[in-house]
């Protein structure tokens, strides 16, 4: 028999069960939709429409999962309660592929890292390094310069931070010499900016909570690049810097929900005697060097000639200076703010983003005095969007 | 559309659920359900409805035509009727499921070239071929009635509650609550609550210690240190434990909500003592399906002592046929059936004289083995990992990234540990053995439906938060 007191129990499983599941139902399909999550920094899905196709092949019910799941009630709360349970409650020291590395600095997961042997690395290599001749004769045929260089990640330069049970890959780790001793034997100009770090190793050259370097490690690698065209670089006290008060966002603190607290900032830097220039981002005017950051507004590495793009060019309509082919990623464009100063006319690709033509074509049309690749050494062996010269097939990458 | 994800448990249920209680009438409920059902199903794919569909229509076809000529006196032809029915119903799932390994098996040993027909398997097809064979043959063995209406055997094999994953349930045991059910608040209650229970196993453990074994799993052999293939290989048998039951317990809480009993599904099997047990507490339902109608129409054991083991090796081959068209399957199940053979005509009854810790460990290093040989991909790499687990290679003992796995996932190890033994019930026996007075126990109920809260809320992070993990018996 049911006492009166187990019906009140029961009654109240229930109304929780099902006063939960309808509220956060309910309330995530009468709110309108969000179109994108500043935490977690992506676009979130839209209302699906229904296709015929897609209701056969069922794509159309995974299509509603992730609308329903991306537009939840109260999205971030649950995002961020569940990234704290797990690293604060639980104490776990990796999430979503960021490692908690010694005193708290962020690293990324390598762990599902495929080795590569020495005889596919001496294959990959060789590949690589075909690519390089093809790039340095049409450098070469109207008298450029090509320098390639080379820098560490986060992951790789501050290996030893890895808490136990993670690592760098060693495959990885063997390969940069490798690499620089075949650009050596291949007669390309090189910058191995690893062995520049290294000299500054107590210096904070890297963000903790983002996977990019901070303004110090940007003007190291700035000064290795112009200093191996044989041009003299700006130096600090050739700059105004200035640290911004907004909120930093690190990549690597976002990608698990900002558990961490933010409290770095971020520098950009301008020269103390102002250059004249012009500006051209993806085929339009566009001034200004770094994403607009009013006061309130946070600020993400991001913000650096802002952000990724196809193709920048900046003119300074000096003749007598040089101009430069600048090909780089994200890492790029903390250079690139810096770079510009020191030529006639620059142009900086991305080639994950820029389709009209291949690097090959780009050179024979511009035909740049100097021209550079920035490569990170867990891309090396990369022959695929900043990695490849030959083709047109950008390819995103996961990292900024 | 899996019960762990968020249309599941925030639009469909409770739509469901609200239509359901406010139609009045059997009638109107059984629509309801069915409705509810199609949609439910339909998630995956309208192709897959249509399978489905399929399925149902032969069954009940046959089912109408074994007992028409069963009433007519006509016993040959209910038989046949019969026969046509299994043939059917085995076609369909060799078609969606067996074809490829069939031709690619052909290929390899018969140095044929057949192409490899890659047909998309409808989710569930094993647990509903299977439920409409039950039909087919308790309506034969007259166990149980025909439904003259189809949606009847619709509602049977189609309910939402069971068709993606089980629990298999036997048409005899069933088709009394298609027309009589006890609907009630604490039917809903105590459904609500194992749901959770059901819930919290697959986001919070089984999800972890998936991570865990997957990452091991997927590191060369050769770097696995004999700690870490021990770590990965226990993961996942942590792992499809809380996955399925977790499931189960959804699927069972599900179905009392609207008031079904379905059967249990698991009952412990991590205590078992020997192999045997495992499997008596081990997905009970398709253990009770094969004995039903495969064993005991072989011949059980009522048989000599060799068409006895013909009948278990039969079985168990099928059993792991079941699970999945690859040779590594029948291996997996044959393995069992070959440590069940030993079990029953080897060792006997002097198992019995073997200190039952002893017994214990046994029987546990026996079902890893097994979840090794299951989880691997290809035979070679069941044995490379079993390798690794033994020592083989000079490998080392234990290694950072073993240390690490420990570490980060000592609470759901830990936790699953406790879960997969039978503490809760024991400290339910001692609550009720215990003399308290109404004030304890409303602090314990109050302090039960704050645990559930919990669970719920903690589940909900993870779901919303981590990428949809579908549960692992989906693919059978």
């Amino acid at each position: 028999m049911v006492t009166v007191s187990e019906r009140w129990e029961q009654a109240l499983y229930v109304a929780i069960f099902f006063g939960i599941a309808v509220a956060l139902g309910v309330g995530g399909l009468v709110r309108s939709d969000r179109a994108s999550s500043s935490l977690e920094q992506r676009t979130l899905a839209q209302r699906p429409t229904v296709a015929w196709v897609d209701l056969v092949t069922g794509e159309f019910g995974r299509n509603v999962e992730t609308y329903l799941s991306d537009q939840f009630l109260g999205r971030d709360t649950w995002v961020r309660s569940y990234a704290q349970l797990s690293l604060r409650g639980l104490g776990k020291v990796d999430m979503n592929g960021v490692v908690i590395g010694k005193g708290g600095i962020l690293l990324g997961d390598m762990s599902s890292h495929q080795p590569l042997t020495d005889a596919e690395i001496g294959a990959e290599l060789e590949a690589t390094m075909a690519q390089f001749d093809r790039l340095k004769a049409a450098v070469t045929s109207y008298g450029g310069t090509l320098l390639v260089v080379g820098h560490p990640t986060k992951n790789s330069f501050l290996r030893a931070d890895y808490p136990a049970g993670f690592a760098f890959p060693d495959d990885l780790a063997r390969i940069a010499p490798l690499y620089f001793a075949a650009l050596k034997q291949h007669g390309v100009a090189s910058v191995d900016v690893a062995a520049v770090f290294e000299k500054h190793r107590d210096e904070k050259l890297y963000y903790d909570t983002d996977h990019h370097w901070t303004f110090t490690g940007a003007h190291l690698a700035y000064s290795s690049m112009l200093e191996g065209l044989g041009i003299k670089p700006l130096a600090l006290d050739e700059l105004v810097l200035t640290t911004l008060p907004n909120k930093f966002v690190g990549s690597f603190n976002r990608k698990i929900a900002m558990t961490f607290p933010q409290t770095e900032k971020i520098t950009i830097a301008s020269p103390r005697v102002p250059i004249p220039y012009t500006r051209v981002q993806d085929g339009k005017v566009s001034h200004d060097l770094f994403k607009a950051h009013p006061a309130k507004a946070s600020v993400a590495y991001g913000i650096y000639d802002q952000g990724d793009r196809g193709e920048i060019v900046i003119d300074t309509n000096r003749p007598k200076l040089p101009s430069l082919l600048f090909v780089g990623d994200s890492f790029g464009n903390a250079i690139e703010t810096l770079a510009w100063t020191g030529f006639d006319e620059s142009r900086y690709l991305d080639l994950r983003h820029y389709t009209a033509m291949s690097l090959l074509d780009y050179v024979a049309k511009y035909k740049p005095d100097d021209v550079v690749i920035l490569v990170r050494d867990e891309r090396y062996l990369y022959r695929n969007g900043n990695g490849l010269f030959t083709g047109s097939a950008p390819s995103v990458d996961s990292e900024e | 559309m899996p019960f762990n994800s968020v249309t599941f448990l925030f639009a469909f249920l409770p739509l469901a659920a609200g239509i359901y209680f406010a139609v009045p009438g059997r009638r109107g409920r059984n629509g309801v359900l069915l409705a509810a059902s199609a949609v439910f199903y339909a998630y995956g794919g309208l192709n897959s409805l249509l399978v489905l569909a399929i399925s149902i229509a032969v069954n009940y076809a046959c089912g109408m035509a074994i007992d028409s000529l069963r009433s007519g006196g006509r016993s040959a032809g209910a038989k046949t009727a019969l026969v046509a029915g299994v043939v059917a119903n085995v076609a369909l799932l060799a078609s969606f499921k067996y074809l490829g390994f069939l031709a690619s098996s052909a290929n390899a040993v018969g140095g044929l070239h057949l192409p490899i027909p890659s047909l998309i398997m409808p989710i569930g097809v094993s647990f509903f071929t299977f439920e409409g064979l039950s039909y087919l043959v308790d309506v034969y063995r007259d166990r149980a009635p025909v439904q003259r209406n189809p949606l009847d055997v619709a509602l049977y094999m189609g309910l939402f509650a069971t068709i993606l994953a089980g629990p298999i349930v036997r048409y005899g045991d069933f088709h009394a609550q298609i027309r009589d059910r006890g609907e009630s608040l604490e039917n809903v209650a105590m459904g609500a609550r194992r749901f959770i229970v059901g819930l919290a196993k697959k986001a919070i453990i089984a999800g972890a210690l998936g991570t865990m074994s997957n990452a091991i799993f997927a590191t060369p052999t050769a770097n696995l240190s004999v700690a870490g293939a021990w770590l990965g290989a226990l993961a996942f048998t942590g792992q499809i434990y809380f996955d399925f039951s977790g499931y189960s317990d959804m699927a069972i809480g599900v179905g009392r909500m609207f008031g079904f009993t379905l059967p249990e599904n698991f009952n412990y099997p991590y205590i078992s003592q020997s192999v045997t047990e495992f499997w008596r507490r081990w997905h009970m339902s398709l253990g009770t399906w094969f004995r039903e109608y495969v064993y005991i129409p072989l011949g059980g054991n009522r048989v000599t002592k060799l068409v006895n083991l013909r009948n278990i090796l039969i079985v168990w081959a099928l059993t792991g046929l079941w699970h999945g068209a690859t040779w590594s399957f029948v291996l997996w199940g044959l393995y069992y059936g070959v440590m069940m053979a030993i079990e029953k005509f080897v060792i006997g009854a002097a198992a019995d004289r073997v200190w039952r810790p002893l017994r214990h460990v046994l029987t546990m290093l026996a079902v890893v083995v097994g979840w090794v040989i299951f989880k691997s991909e290809t035979m070679g790499g069941a044995f490379a990992y079993l390798g690794a687990m033994a020592g083989f290679g000079g490998r080392a003992l234990i290694d950072p990234r073993a240390l690490y796995y420990l570490g980060q996932y000592r609470f759901e190890l830990a936790v699953g540990l406790v879960a997969s033994l039978p503490v809760v019930p024991y400290v339910r026996v001692l609550w009720e053995r215990t003399e308290r007075s109404a004030a304890a126990t409303g602090v314990a109920r109050f302090g039960m439906l704050a645990i559930s809260g919990a669970l719920f809320a903690v589940s909900i992070a993870y779901i919303v938060s981590t990428t949809f993990s579908p549960f692992l018996y989906f693919k059978f």
